[in-house]
């Protein structure tokens, strides 16, 4: 588990590095089940709402798969994987504060057939070390520019 | 150097969709754009995330005539007209600041410093609120748009609080009257405030000079691009299109936000003593105002408009709240058939906020 600070990184998971910290699990049958991380969680503050393609939607890596909302600020969840979706969590979009709590347990987001696993995971980062050392250069650089949201947001 | 997009009154669709085409067709070299504008028709206006038939009386709009727009930014549903003039800011997101207050802060400063000039005490009030004496004084609202950070406000020359309350999709008429009372207690106008309407034209040159003050550069006058005259063109298709329109999801909450820390409900918990009805307005995490009735038999017949006044101003909170109710039980003789305190509990924490 990489961890610094108040946030933790699994280091079996992948991490898509785009503006919202994205994670994702390859799953049985090679499909890849993704969220949004503890880090991406904590800069962006309590979600208040959700919205992401249907289940047959195509997802283009890099692009916007789905949106989140919090502070009446709507930003881009980005797909980590071209593909399509399998499934969306119905949880989540009852109760958005999941990704807050429950980042990589009941706040995932899609469930993703992938079009070209292997291709699209080269870049993700993966392991203990390589997680460890993005997560700490991340959180100082986000703590340097002060864009962490506020706790009182919470 | 920023673009000034000056555009007096426009139809109530391109109120809208002009700032998403200029979004559309911002890239990382485009130059920072504000928009100046007033609806030239009233309408209502959703958040990207309402299920638009959840929030909106669609069929009394019809009746009316008020059209309905669902946005691409955050924020609640708002009923928009001319006494309203709105500052919407499009920026490159890499020109912008990245954390979401940091944002609001900048890009509603110049609408402060404006109601200030004016002669009202208004400040910023985290995250994304302008207030005077705790009572709210714009809307605002904002959002990513491709590669643009888009920021969107107006300044309250006047507000229609009743046909705020009327578009809006309520449980009960009552319920709607306590909306519209919430409204007259936490929304304020520049007309409430100074007890006139300023001069909109003296009040936009205002707020164009604390742009440019904020930004550090004189405003250039422009026109929309071709391509932006284009992809405005797409924006008014797309918006009113129903399928845009009526897209279902969104988070269900019976919940309606009156301002920064003000949001009332209306719930019911069935109890073996009959359905508990409730309406609640929280200040916070406080209790602001609590109306409780429902269809059972309790004696003293004024005991639940007395248990409101106990429990206005208290926390929100089911053990400090479940204590003092069953004290008001005890303390005042009350009978009540199939409802207990734990009910009437249960009818206040029904809806989690």
């Amino acid at each position: 588990m990489a961890k610094y600070k108040d946030v933790e990184m699994p280091g079996d998971l992948y991490y898509f590095n785009t503006d919202n910290h994205v994670w994702a699990k390859i799953e049985e049958d090679n499909k890849v089940r993704c969220g949004i991380d503890q880090f991406g969680q904590k800069a962006a503050g309590t979600m208040a709402y959700v919205k992401f393609k249907p289940p047959g939607g195509k997802t283009i890596k890099g692009r916007p798969m789905g949106t989140v909302e919090a502070g009446k600020y709507i930003g881009p969840v980005r797909a980590p994987v071209n593909g399509t979706i399998l499934e969306i969590n119905q949880e989540v979009r009852d109760d958005p504060t999941l990704i807050n709590k429950d980042s990589y347990g009941k706040g995932w987001i899609a469930l993703i057939e992938p079009d070209n696993l292997e291709e699209d995971f080269k870049d993700l980062i993966h392991g203990e070390e390589n997680v460890q050392a993005f997560l700490e250069a991340d959180y100082k650089k986000y703590e340097e520019e002060g864009l962490f949201a506020e706790e009182e947001d919470k | 150097m920023i673009r000034l997009l000056d555009l007096n009154e426009v139809s109530y669709l391109h109120s809208q969709t002009i700032y998403h085409a200029v979004a559309y067709c911002t890239t990382p070299a485009s130059p920072g754009t504000i928009i100046i504008l007033r609806p030239r028709e009233p309408y209502g206006c959703v958040g990207y995330h309402q299920w638009l038939e959840k929030v909106i009386d669609v069929d009394y709009c019809h009746q009316k005539g008020v059209p309905i727009i669902r946005r691409e930014v955050g924020g609640g549903a708002v009923y928009l007209d001319s006494d309203q003039l709105f500052f919407q800011c499009i920026f490159p997101v890499n020109k912008a600041p990245r954390r979401v207050d940091s944002l609001y802060k900048l890009f509603l400063k110049p609408a402060v410093n404006t109601y200030r000039r004016l002669g009202i005490d208004a400040y910023y009030r985290p995250v994304n609120d302008i207030q005077v004496n705790e009572k709210k004084i714009c809307g605002t609202g904002a959002g990513r748009i491709e590669d643009a950070s888009v920021v969107v406000g107006n300044l309250l020359f006047d507000f229609n609080y009743g046909e705020m309350a009327r578009i809006l999709r309520v449980s009960s008429e009552k319920f709607r009257d306590k909306i519209h009372d919430s409204m007259q207690l936490y929304l304020t106008t520049l007309r409430r405030e100074l007890g006139y309407v300023p001069d909109q034209e003296r009040t936009k040159d205002i707020l164009i000079k604390e742009f440019e003050q904020l930004l550090g550069c004189s405003l250039y006058s422009d026109d929309l691009t071709s391509e932006e005259q284009q992809t405005l063109a797409s924006m008014d298709k797309k918006f009113t299109d129903p399928v845009w329109l009526y897209e279902k999801g969104g988070k269900k909450t019976n919940w309606i936000k009156i301002s920064a820390d003000v949001n009332i409900v209306e719930s019911t918990h069935n109890s073996p003593g009959g359905p508990i009805w409730i309406i609640l307005r929280l200040k916070g995490d406080t209790i602001d105002d609590i109306v409780i009735s429902g269809d059972f038999t309790i004696q003293p017949n004024n005991a639940l408009a007395n248990l409101g006044d106990r429990l206005r101003g208290q926390p929100h909170e089911a053990d400090p709240l479940l204590k003092m109710i069953e004290s008001f039980y005890k303390d005042q003789g009350i009978e009540s058939p199939g409802i207990t305190p734990e009910d009437i509990l249960k009818a206040i924490m029904t809806e989690k906020y």
